[in-house]
């Protein structure tokens, strides 16, 4: 019995401590509550930093490997001629895609492009061609500098920064996106095995 | 003749080494002060492995420091700038804060993404200078135009700005000028000045406004162009021709001279042949949003008209308004052109052919005789 009465009063205080700690902790609630409520007037504050991204969604132009015609002079490898017209005088696997670079940041931008080497150090060989081409995928997405068109081949620039390709390249939504087509002119007696370069793609906040 | 099989293995891959690179702030401006000290925080987003390395570019660029000099899948870094005593040139200065994707793949065709955030370091003009833009929006008529000029003293001096707006016509005849006040503006800060114009004397129409700011050592100026709408909504252009073949498409290029969206426009179109109706035809009606251009689509059954020159009536609706115009529709036969090239071409074919079979039977009589 005596056992008994010690656990119910040990049991008694502690429910009592209990309720004590509980009574406190929800008084400091409550204070916390009516002092966040009772402020009539207030300022949210928030920034939204800018940020600049660009993101390539399609950074990958696979040929595979391959070899200029017997008896023709060279071979023409280009992502912009469409299917069956691909890959001239060669047997390298077609790609029509291209690159595609989009503005995944919330700035219009610039865009300039370089690459690592010409034609000449890329190919090497009789008349080797490297050249890009630059198409707005979503309308209106690129606004070109003066002197620089569209949707025409260019010889690649190794110069820093590279070539200006567009002055306004925008972030919203439905006009974020450009393309960037490849042709390369495979001279019969060009460099053999694997070759190698970098396209550099730029973007500075306007 | 020589024959050579000249076999050229070229392999050409373009790796993805690297898919999307961002860096946040994107901008900084600050005016300049002699020897001032700059720190700036840069975030860049990067996938997890890729390697970045840091650069500055641009003008100034030897005077930054980076806390790091590369990144490995994003992150933060720290620059430091301390400007010189001084820069010649007034105006924009642009230090360019870089991060590109290292590439590592040296045999093959990679791709590399670079990013970069302009410092602009502003170097006020000497003296009094000051540059001004201006914006309005479009109203219909009897709503108001607020106008806004913002001025911001960009020399080393402070200015005193009085600030008026010239309101000139499509004829580019001067309407009126408002009177915007006159406001000190200390250098490096800018003020705003606000007007708001009362169009319901106005003409519907396109204006321009001309801000013109006397900052006494200049005047500086912006201009802005607005339209003052009414509800209307014009035909530009209708389809004038059609070829005598079943259904054929009809279009009618509308354009909205009010400033807000009209619902439910459509266009009835009447063809008429000496005052009697052949055909009439309605168009889907279709939203058409403040001063947007449009063409409304409508088909007309050919087969109920003749070859020759109809009378046409083209009314379009909208809320409770009505715009017509009349004109002329000509139906014709499908590539009359064509039609006449095939049977020339088939005359020669045939007169060809016709020699041809001549000149061959002569040849072998002639081979027999021998």
């Amino acid at each position: 019995m005596a056992n008994q009465e010690k656990k119910q009063n040990f049991l008694f205080y502690a429910a009592l401590i209990l309720l004590v700690f509980s009574v406190v902790i929800f008084s400091m609630n409550v204070i916390k509550v009516l002092k966040i409520t009772g402020r009539a007037t207030g300022t949210a504050n928030l920034t939204i930093e800018g940020k600049t991204q660009i993101n390539f969604t399609i950074d990958n132009i696979d040929w595979g490997s391959g070899c200029v015609d017997a008896g023709k002079p060279n071979a023409t490898l280009n992502t912009a001629a469409g299917a069956g017209n691909a890959v001239i005088n060669g047997n390298w696997t077609e790609n029509t895609d291209g690159f595609r670079i989009e503005n995944i940041g919330n700035q219009n931008v610039t865009l300039d492009l370089k690459t690592g080497k010409n034609a000449q150090q890329l190919l090497g060989g009789t008349d080797p061609d490297y050249e890009y081409n630059v198409t707005n995928y979503e309308a209106n997405s690129c606004t070109p500098p003066a002197g620089f068109n569209l949707g025409t081949f260019y010889d690649v620039n190794t110069t820093n920064p590279g070539t200006r390709i567009c002055d306004v390249f925008q972030f919203s939504d439905s006009n974020d996106v450009i393309r960037i087509d490849v042709k390369l002119v495979i001279p019969s007696d060009s460099k053999t095995g694997a070759i190698g370069d970098t396209f550099t793609v730029t973007a500075t906040t306007i | 003749m020589e024959k050579r099989v000249i076999v050229l293995l070229i392999i050409l891959v373009f790796l993805p080494l690297v898919s999307a690179l961002g860096i946040s702030p994107a901008k900084k401006y600050v005016n300049f002060k002699p020897n001032l000290e700059l720190e700036y925080s840069f975030k860049i987003f990067a996938d997890s492995k890729q390697k970045i390395e840091l650069y500055a570019a641009g003008e100034f660029s030897d005077l930054v420091t980076f806390d790091k000099k590369e990144l490995v899948g994003g992150g933060s870094f720290k620059v430091r700038i301390k400007l010189p005593d001084k820069i010649e040139k007034p105006g924009e200065h642009r230090i360019l804060i870089g991060a590109r994707e290292k590439a590592e793949e040296e045999e093959m065709l990679g791709t590399v993404v670079a990013v970069q955030a302009p410092i602009v370091v502003f170097v006020p003009y000497p003296g009094k200078y000051a540059e001004v833009s201006l914006s309005a929006n479009n109203a219909n008529v009897g709503e108001p135009i607020k106008f806004e000029v913002n001025v911001k003293s960009l020399g080393n001096e402070s200015i005193i700005a009085t600030t008026n707006i010239e309101i000139y016509n499509a004829n580019e005849e001067k309407i009126e000028t408002l009177y915007l006040g006159t406001k000190k503006i200390d250098n490096q800060t800018s003020a705003v000045f606000k007007k708001t114009l009362d169009t319901k004397n106005y003409q519907p129409g396109n204006y321009e406004a001309l801000a013109i700011v006397d900052y006494q050592e200049g005047v500086a100026k912006a201009n802005k162009k607005f339209r003052i709408g009414h509800l209307f909504v014009n035909i530009t252009n209708y389809t004038k021709e059609v070829i005598k073949k079943g259904i054929q498409p009809f279009e009618i290029e509308i354009e909205s001279l009010w400033n807000d969206k009209i619902d439910n426009v459509y266009a009835k179109v009447f063809v008429n042949k000496q005052n009697h109706s052949v055909i009439t035809f309605q168009t889907p009606s279709a939203e058409l949003n403040e001063w947007e251009k449009k063409t409304l689509l409508g088909y007309i059954d050919t087969d109920k008209l003749k070859i020759g020159r109809y009378d046409l009536k083209i009314v379009v609706h909208y809320v409770e308004n009505s715009t017509a115009i009349d004109g002329k529709l000509d139906v014709v036969r499908k590539s009359q052109l064509v039609f006449y090239l095939l049977i020339i071409g088939i005359i020669i074919a045939v007169i060809s052919l016709g020699i041809g079979v001549y000149l061959w039977r002569r040849h072998a009589k002639t081979k027999k005789k021998k």
